[in-house]
């Protein structure tokens, strides 16, 4: 028998990774929003599951804050994630959930290194309808984003609705303006993540990925 | 066009060999790969004793010689871009070098336990590495010794996908390793184990993990011969 029968590949999947961490209030006040977020979430599934390149690439994660942080299930390959459910309750730690969110990209990027695999960098979707209860941890959280984008560690993306804070988002997102999600548009927002970070984990490395424009005239943003 | 070159030599009782990987992103990567393999087996050969030091000194020396060969040939360093793999043993001891990606992994001879020696270094993003052109590749070399009694295999990125776990399981995938690691221990004709390590890393499985170039060199200590380490086979395609 020769040399190339006796050996077998490892055929399981060695894709490069893009990491998208969702960032997302489910502080009290979105109550009324948490169920199209819920249904954004399937459509995000829905979508980069039938993307026969995307399923294997992205790899998800949710970190909810609303009373507490909580990551809800881990990392997941976009072939496997199934939405969490959400509940609304409680204040906006948001500056607590960011640091999670930097912490777990961080120790997501050790993984692949020890494994070898090569990934993009990693995104962070956050979207809100207010502004960061827990303003002590605020600076820090700031002073991290900063660093992490000035390092291209990261790529955070903000979106508020008509009541979030946007001097606050403007902070967290010094590399890219925070924009403002018009009214009710959760689920056209999920689907424009999900084909943006498809494109993303389809491109060269270091190349730059054009985004639709989701400021569009028929887009689901506008500027704050 | 290939960018993998490895070059290895013996001396007495020890053995040198280095692998080198060209950078895709670099002009003329193929001659720094080229030039740095000749230059760390050389460098290593020659020594009486190695030691931490001298495997970095040897990658110094390869490195002057890229500043030199660049100058002279009117070129940039970074054109030169390569990693580099580096093993030197004895009956005694082995040691490795290694900078950027590419992995070494180790069969013990008495546990028979498989282990990544030395694991891919990535840079930030998906196809950033570290190369012996980069300003502080000083930092980024990872120098070991090991034990003298056991088999190991060096290899080049391009077969990383095929032989390492993907997660959450982590280390070296066996059913690649063990079949290298037993042809290398049954492997005494070295012209014939190189033409079946070639079909092995052209042929369709290793096609459908990697179109990147490929290289493995085997090395197995065998007991009995008090010349240590022989069967050094090679491919690159």
């Amino acid at each position: 028998m020769s040399l190339e029968d006796q050996v077998q590949v490892n055929s399981r999947n060695r894709e490069p990774r893009q990491p998208l961490v969702l960032l997302v209030d489910v502080s009290e006040s979105m109550r009324n929003d948490i169920g199209d977020v819920q249904s954004g979430l399937e459509g995000l599934q829905h979508e980069l599951q039938n993307d026969p390149v995307a399923r294997n690439r992205v790899e998800l994660a949710v970190i909810t804050f609303g009373g507490t942080v909580q990551l809800l299930g881990g990392f997941e390959e976009a072939a496997g994630w199934v939405r969490p459910g959400l509940t609304a309750q409680g204040d906006t730690p948001m500056s607590a959930a960011i640091d999670k969110a930097l912490d777990l990209v961080e120790s997501k990027k050790l993984l692949y290194r020890q494994h070898g695999l090569e990934f993009f960098r990693p995104w962070i979707f956050l979207v809100t309808d207010g502004a960061p209860t827990d303003e002590p941890l605020w600076p820090g959280a700031v002073a991290r984003v900063t660093e992490a984008e000035r390092r291209e560690r990261v790529a955070l993306f903000s979106v508020g609705t008509e009541s979030a804070d946007f001097n606050r988002l403007r902070q967290i997102s010094p590399a890219r303006d925070p924009i403002r999600l018009k009214s009710g548009e959760w689920r056209k927002m999920f689907i424009w993540l999900s084909r943006s970070v498809s494109a993303k984990s389809k491109s060269k490395p270091q190349e730059t990925v054009p985004l639709v424009d989701p400021m569009a005239p028929n887009g689901w943003a506008v500027a704050p | 066009m290939c960018q993998d070159f490895w070059h290895h030599d013996t001396k007495e009782n020890s053995l040198a060999i280095c692998v080198c990987d060209g950078a895709g992103s670099a002009r003329l990567s193929r001659v720094g790969a080229y030039v740095v393999a000749a230059e760390v087996t050389n460098a290593l050969i020659t020594q009486e004793a190695v030691c931490d030091e001298s495997m970095k000194s040897a990658f110094r020396t390869a490195r002057s010689k890229l500043d030199r060969w660049a100058a002279a040939g009117g070129c940039s360093v970074s054109d030169l871009a390569c990693t580099v793999l580096a093993v030197w043993a004895n009956p005694r001891s082995t040691y490795m070098a290694h900078l950027g990606d590419g992995v070494i992994i180790r069969r013990s001879r008495t546990t028979q336990e498989v282990t990544i020696v030395s694991g891919p270094e990535r840079g930030e993003f998906a196809n950033e590495t570290y190369f012996l052109t980069s300003s502080n590749w000083e930092n980024h070399v990872r120098v070991k010794k090991m034990p003298a009694e056991h088999s190991l295999c060096i290899m080049t990125d391009g077969c990383q996908s095929a032989a390492l776990e993907s997660p959450p399981v982590s280390g070296p995938y066996r059913p690649f390793c063990d079949p290298l690691f037993d042809f290398a221990a049954n492997s005494l004709d070295g012209d014939a184990a190189e033409s079946e390590l070639r079909k092995l890393l052209t042929g369709a499985k290793m096609r459908q993990t990697s179109r990147d170039d490929k290289t493995v060199v085997l090395a197995h200590f065998i007991p009995e011969v008090p010349t240590l380490l022989k069967n050094v086979s090679a491919a690159v395609c």
